[in-house]
């Protein structure tokens, strides 16, 4: 690891994890969290967003007992090489089978709004192959692209939150607790995985250029923004698109960027709404390889990752292109983010706080013994 | 390695470009823009679907290609479903039809009375239709509609329908009406929906002013096809039409439509011609520019046995013409004014809405979502089945005119006796 | 048979394809067999501190290079060795005078070689002494020779009798030659360097010295206007080609004692002179150390320009954008050596380098900071929108015409169709023809002799613009889309910086043909993560907000002057406050002035 020269700024990592939390809104995330709340879909989300800042609180603990380590690292020292690669392997999994569900649901995503007759496997090779180079240049040069493009991201998810302004209707939020405070309790316990991206900042840990414990802050500042941004983008979505239609949009955030009509001059802009977006799914799936890079790495404890990119994108694709049909694809990632997202994501780096207490591993009980 | 980079780069760029070939790009000229689309029923339960279809070199650039004499070309193709239609119309329209920019969908009324669930689903799933076309019902025969409507001010044909839905906001008897809301309406449990209505006028239009006292109001209470006058475009866009569902259950007609936008707050303005309380025998006419001066305010009270509504209404207004020669500006008159004026409307109001609750049994102010507050859970509030209870809601209205401003003229002063003034 | 000779012609023809495909397989197996860089050929520019004391070695090959050998004088004509076979710059110059014009005879291939002319004259000394002087007709002024070398060495010596002359050489020197750089040398390397210089060397009989007179003087071009980069307000102040009036320039406008002006030679033969130009109290001294180290080790004959020696210290020679400012600007210089960076110059070019650099400052402009802060940012705000319309105007057009139609209004999108009824080419192609046509255009304003300029005006502006429409080839709207890519191209105050947008932009098109706006994004991403991954002498490219470093108000907009206190942080200088934090001393805190006034 000595040789190992990357380092990525705090304002880089940050702009990394809102972009990967953050992306989900441009997908079908919105309708599931509707799906399942109703009008109430917003308190969801904000139940979810508070619950996995305490995870993460939990989890940062973690990592400040291992100062400098990776969550890679730290499995294998707490639970010996044979589980920890087995710990690994269960988040490794995960995200590798999200994010190519991802790659596909992009792909799919653009074919629906902007190439209506390409074929899937070569627009998910469209977005493989520039992602495949952008982690090729490096894991800093993508943080960068991300720190440059996130405002403009922000700005334009803000302008159409803005421009549909006269859709709205407040009344579309009540009743209160649309489907019943009981589901809507359920399913923010369950959606909690719409912010397991955060995990990714405790694989990052070797490559930060600035001070370890401004970690669990950056945690929660990015828990607590993308939080934020869902409520709006949720309450707009309900606001505008009321419940029953709600559930039938396949591209929420599309559909809400069509109704854009301010007068006879601003209308039918939907196509500068995708060049945002679509950005925003390049620096994603980039993102993604990346750090799959990067744990397969620290996990086989090889050199370097660029050598095992072409393997991993091949992967990505294939995996991808294995549903049969673009609503098989919804339902994997529906399944994966509402019902068992959280028990890959969020559970094991608790356990392995917990054994890491039990079995007294870490740098306190040094400190302790000295 | 850097060496190798960026060849890796371009090598990626050159696979990326030759990999694809051109995915669904379309020049410009090769697509015929469909303007209005007209769905009517004929025989044998098919659809005959009209187009209004874009000739580009009506309102192209000048010198190429001259300019053409039409400016829509309007097909009409019978076929068993909507894009059925838009299918077997490519056999005689040589370029590819493709509804980007489509302005207008307009269903006739037998289209409309049968449901419109079934083409609205349609429309909503496509990729061309957006969300925010317009959407129409006419009173006649939705073929008729596109093929007698000419554009005499506009070049460009595609304006007018714009300008008619969104640019007539100052007259307050065209209700805003796109593809969403009627959809958002459709579906919701506290909303029935609506659409502007239009419909041909052949220059016979009835004239139903009277002379009797308080029905001068009336005098835009006409549905399209009915107002009297002649020459210019053989259309009128005018009125409401009623849904229950997804079927049509009648129409308002314009006077009707001001007082449901003042109800439903979407309302911006209009010139309301009253007559003039003071001087009845001489049926002389007092004309008020209202606005709305706040949001309607609307409370609806589940606790009884039926539903009651209250309605809040503050109408701001400006004196546009006063025939008498009574001091309308200030003082007495002036509370007066504001008072008759006041429950005039407010019973025209209620009127309207007596006849959406016994005519047609049909919520389209929207005071279902009012009741939303009452309920904590979706299903809840679905069960209670506003739709059902609103026939028999209690109503109450108030609705208060204040008058702020009356034009050029502070004060009217009386003619003089000479002249055979009343004087004062 | 037939086959066989195929294979004999395919082996024996392209010895370039085969090269370029074993270059692709080598690219392609050294991407899947990854090696990791050696730690000595990147540099990072990193804090001063660490980097200084592990730097210091670099400094040697300068002084190694000065092992004195003796070498026993030979005779060349004599011995009968060939020219080349024996390096004449290690010998030392001999004490008769006779070897001594010998062996520049056989150096210059006298006389063959009409340059050089050689003066004999005998020095009017007691006893008289035997000389001659040596020197480049040219590039030497005759008549500094005639008054500070020649007159006094054949007249003043006889005004002034010494007794006693030990030292006939640093006599001379101290006492007699007047001008104002006299060396004496005893190598003929220092030699010729001089002579070749426009330096006159004399020599004397019985002294095994050389004396060496700066007699330097050619005719050349006095300092004039800016070509390329002018202004309205600032300096009208150019470099020329002259590396010392250059360098003069520059100092005039920083006359600071810690301004170091180091010299280096550079090219095997030519032996330019290059000067590397920064304060040493500011610039980051590993910076100083990379830049020397990068252009001592180039190894080439012919380095005359700025813009091959750019090619050839560069980090990345592949990417569109450069990464190195190029300006003719003294005063952009010297405002760039404040900041602390490097400019590198050299002699017989109007083009200095300025390293580091980022995409930023290449898209600025001197006129900038010169307008008051709301007229500078007004042209910066002008300048990124070009920048942004010069890539992706044409791509766009083409994007939202064939993909993307309901974008357009009614009006236009009927209008864009009328007008393309005529036309018998698909959009790309117009807008490829056109965009060729305009850059043809452009590039033959560059190379024609200015008599033929108007002709170029009518055939651009008629042929292209207006023909090309009424023969219905190309559609009116392109035209205006063509033009205003081309206006912005020209908006763009760096040379390479223009040019590398036009190539982004071709790109961009390609990319909008195939894959509409989607296209565009997969470009715009590509572009902004190779430019992220850039870095000019070890500073990314895209700092101060790629990576995230702390920075004054001068990255897209400009602050006021007085609010750029401190400078970048990326350049890592000795000093970093620009200004005190209240640089305008005249704003004073209200109650202090009361208190310190007259008054109080």
């Amino acid at each position: 690891m000595d040789n190992n020269k990357v380092k990525i700024g705090y304002y880089e990592v940050t702009a990394i994890i809102l972009v990967l939390i953050g992306t989900k809104a441009f997908t079908g995330f919105p309708r599931f969290i509707v799906e399942a709340g109703l009008t109430a879909g917003w308190i969801i989300i904000l139940e979810s967003g508070l619950l996995s800042i305490a995870l993460w609180l939990l989890i940062s603990a973690l990592l400040f007992r291992f100062p400098g380590k990776s969550l890679t690292q730290i499995n294998n020292l707490v639970l010996g090489p044979a589980f920890g690669i087995l710990a690994n392997l269960i988040f490794l999994s995960y995200i590798t089978i999200n994010n190519s569900n991802l790659l596909r649901l992009f792909s799919e995503a653009v074919i629906l709004t902007a190439l209506p007759e390409a074929p899937v496997s070569s627009l998910t090779f469209l977005f493989i192959i520039p992602a495949l180079v952008a982690v090729h240049i490096g894991i800093e040069a993508i943080g960068r692209s991300t720190y440059i493009a996130l405002p403009f991201i922000v700005i334009g998810t803000i302008s159409v939150l803005a421009a549909i302004y006269p859709f709205m209707d407040h009344w579309q939020l009540l009743p209160l607790f649309g489907s019943g405070v009981g589901t809507v309790l359920t399913h923010g316990l369950l959606s909690v995985s719409g912010f397991s991206e955060v995990l990714i900042l405790a694989y990052f840990v070797p490559y930060f250029s600035f001070d370890g414990s401004k970690l669990r802050r950056l945690g929660i500042f990015s828990i607590a923004v993308s939080t934020l941004a869902f409520v709006l983008i949720v309450a707009v979505y309900l606001m505008v698109i009321p419940v029953p239609g709600a559930q039938e949009n396949i591209v929420p955030f599309y559909q809400l960027s069509r109704m854009i009509y301010l007068g006879r001059y601003f209308q039918r802009v939907e196509a500068i709404f995708i060049l945002f977006w679509t950005f925003t799914a390049f620096l994603w799936i980039a993102l993604g390889l990346a750090v799959i890079a990067i744990i397969v790495r620290d996990m086989l404890k090889i050199p370097y990752y660029r050598p095992i990119l072409p393997a991993l994108s091949t992967l990505f694709v294939s995996i991808g292109l294995t549903p049969a049909d673009f609503m098989q694809s919804i339902e994997i990632e529906k399944f994966i983010l509402g019902t068992i997202g959280w028990q890959f994501t969020f559970i094991p780096p608790c356990v392995v706080y917990m054994l890491s207490l039990l079995r007294k591993k870490g740098g306190r009980v040094k400190h302790d013994q000295g | 390695m850097t060496k190798g980079r960026p060849i890796l780069v371009l090598l990626c760029l050159f696979t990326m470009v030759f990999l694809s070939g051109c995915w669904g790009a379309k020049e410009p000229d090769e697509l015929g823009f469909i303007l209005y689309t007209g769905v009517d029923k004929v025989e044998g339960n098919l659809l005959e679907v009209t187009f209004g279809i874009a000739v580009p070199q009506a309102g192209g650039a000048e010198g190429k290609g001259g300019k053409s004499e039409r400016e829509l070309e309007i097909v009409s193709v019978n076929a068993a479903s909507f894009y059925g239609a838009v299918q077997l119309a490519n056999a005689f329209v040589s370029r590819d039809l493709t509804f980007l920019h489509n302005r207008a969908l307009i269903f006739s009324e037998e289209v409309a009375r049968e449901g419109l669930e079934g083409y609205v689903n349609t429309m909503i799933r496509s990729r061309e239709l957006r969300r925010n076309t317009f959407v129409l019902v006419t009173n006649g025969k939705a073929k008729e509609f596109i093929a007698s409507n000419q554009a005499i001010l506009e070049t460009y044909p595609y304006r007018q329908m714009e300008f008619f839905l969104e640019g007539k906001k100052f007259v307050g008897f065209i209700p805003h009406s796109n593809l969403n809301m009627f959809y958002k309406a459709l579906k919701s449990p506290g909303e029935e929906a609506i659409t502007a209505l239009c419909g041909v006028n052949d220059g016979k239009g009835r004239g139903i002013i009277t002379d009797k006292e308080g029905e001068i109001i009336q005098e835009i209470a006409y549905l399209p096809g009915e107002i009297p006058r002649q020459g210019g475009n053989k259309i009128d866009i005018i009125g409401t039409a009623v849904f229950r569902g997804d079927k049509l259950m009648g129409y308002l007609n314009g006077n009707e439509t001001r007082y449901y936008q003042m109800v439903k707050g979407d309302f911006q303005s209009a010139m309301i011609t009253l007559p003039d309380p003071e001087n009845k025998e001489r049926l002389l006419v007092i004309v008020l520019k209202v606005e709305l001066g706040r949001p309607p305010t609307i409370k609806v009270d589940l606790k009884g046995e039926n539903p009651r509504i209250q309605i809040d209404l503050l109408l701001e207004g400006e004196i546009i013409s006063t025939q008498s020669s009574t001091n309308y500006e200030s003082g007495v008159e002036k509370a007066e004014l504001e008072q008759y004026a006041g429950s005039i409307i407010n019973n025209e109001i209620l009127a309207v809405i007596q006849k959406t609750q016994q005519e047609y049994q049909s919520d389209i102010f929207g005071f279902g979502d009012h009741t939303r507050s009452f309920f904590w859970t979706w299903s809840a509030w679905e069960q209670y089945n506003w739709s059902e209870k609103y026939p028999q809601a209690e109503v109450e209205a108030k609705t208060t005119v204040k008058i702020r401003r009356t034009g050029l003229k502070i004060r009217t002063s009386p003619l003089p006796e000479v002249k055979g003034g009343e004087g004062p | 048979m037939k086959e066989e000779k195929d294979k004999r012609g395919n082996k024996a023809a392209p010895a370039s394809q085969t090269g370029l495909l074993q270059k692709l397989a080598k690219t392609l197996k050294l991407t899947l067999t990854y090696q990791e860089k050696r730690p000595g050929e990147s540099f990072v520019l990193s804090g001063t501190n660490d980097t200084l004391g592990k730097k210091e070695n670099h400094r040697s090959p300068q002084k190694t290079r000065k092992v004195l050998r003796r070498i026993p004088p030979v005779i060349p004509g004599k011995s009968g060795m060939e020219k080349g076979d024996y390096d004449w710059r290690k010998l030392r110059v001999d004490h008769q005078l006779a070897v001594n014009k010998t062996i520049l005879e056989e150096i210059y291939s006298l006389p063959k070689n009409k340059d050089i002319i050689v003066r004999d004259f005998t020095i009017a000394l007691d006893p008289p002494l035997q000389a001659f002087a040596i020197f480049v007709e040219g590039l030497s002024d005759k008549e500094i020779i005639n008054n500070a070398v020649l007159k006094p060495l054949m007249i003043l010596t006889r005004l002034e009798k010494e007794e006693k002359i030990s030292d006939v050489a640093s006599y001379l020197k101290k006492r007699i030659l007047h001008g104002n750089e006299v060396e004496i040398l005893d190598q003929y390397d220092g030699v010729l360097e001089r002579v070749n210089y426009g330096g006159t060397a004399v020599f004397i009989e019985g002294i095994a010295k050389c004396l060496a007179i700066e007699t330097k003087g050619w005719d050349k071009r006095a300092v004039g206007k800016p070509e390329v980069e002018q202004v309205i307000r600032g300096p009208h102040e150019a470099f020329n080609e002259t590396l010392r009036s250059n360098t003069a320039l520059v100092r005039k406008a920083i006359r600071s004692e810690t301004l170091i002006t180091e010299m280096f030679k550079v090219g095997a033969r030519n032996k330019a002179d290059l000067a590397i130009m920064y304060l040493q109290d500011l610039a980051n001294s590993s910076l100083v150390e990379e830049v020397k180290r990068r252009i001592t080790s180039i190894q080439t004959d012919f380095l005359g320009e700025t813009g091959i020696l750019e090619q050839f210290i560069e980090d990345h020679p592949f990417m569109p954008t450069p990464q190195m400012l190029s300006t003719e600007r003294p005063d952009r210089v010297a405002s760039f050596l404040i900041d602390g960076r490097v400019a590198i110059l050299i002699d017989g070019n109007p083009n200095v380098l300025i390293v580091p650099i980022t995409i930023f400052s290449l898209l600025h402009s001197a006129e900038d900071y010169y307008l008051r802060f709301p007229y500078g940012n007004l042209i910066r705000i002008l300048r990124t929108i070009a920048t942004f319309l010069a890539i992706m105007i044409p791509g766009v057009y083409v994007a939202i015409t064939t993909f993307h139609q309901e974008m357009i209004p009614t009006d236009l999108v009927l209008a864009i169709a009328a007008s393309r009824e005529t036309v018998p080419f698909p959009t790309i192609f117009e807008v490829f023809l056109m965009e060729f046509a305009f850059e043809l255009i452009r590039e033959a304003g560059v190379r024609i002799p200015g008599i033929f300029g108007n002709t170029l005006g009518i055939v651009g502006a008629l042929i292209l613009g207006q023909a090309a429409v009424q023969a219905g080839i190309v559609s009116p709207i392109l035209i205006i889309v063509v033009a205003v890519t081309g206006l912005s191209s020209l908006a763009i105050s760096n040379y390479s910086m223009s040019f590398a947008l036009r190539g982004i932009r071709f790109i961009f098109t390609a990319l909008a043909a195939v894959m509409g706006i989607f296209g565009i994004t997969t470009g715009l991403f590509i572009l902004i993560t190779s430019l992220s991954g850039m870095k000019s002498f070890g500073v990314p490219m895209l700092s101060p907000i790629g990576p995230r470093t702390i920075s004054e108000p001068d990255i897209i907009l400009r602050g006021p002057i007085w609010s750029m206190d401190q400078r970048e942080d990326y350049l890592e200088t000795k000093d970093r406050p620009r200004q005190p934090r209240i640089s305008r001393g005249w704003i004073k805190p209200k109650g202090k002035k009361e208190k310190g006034g007259p008054n109080g």
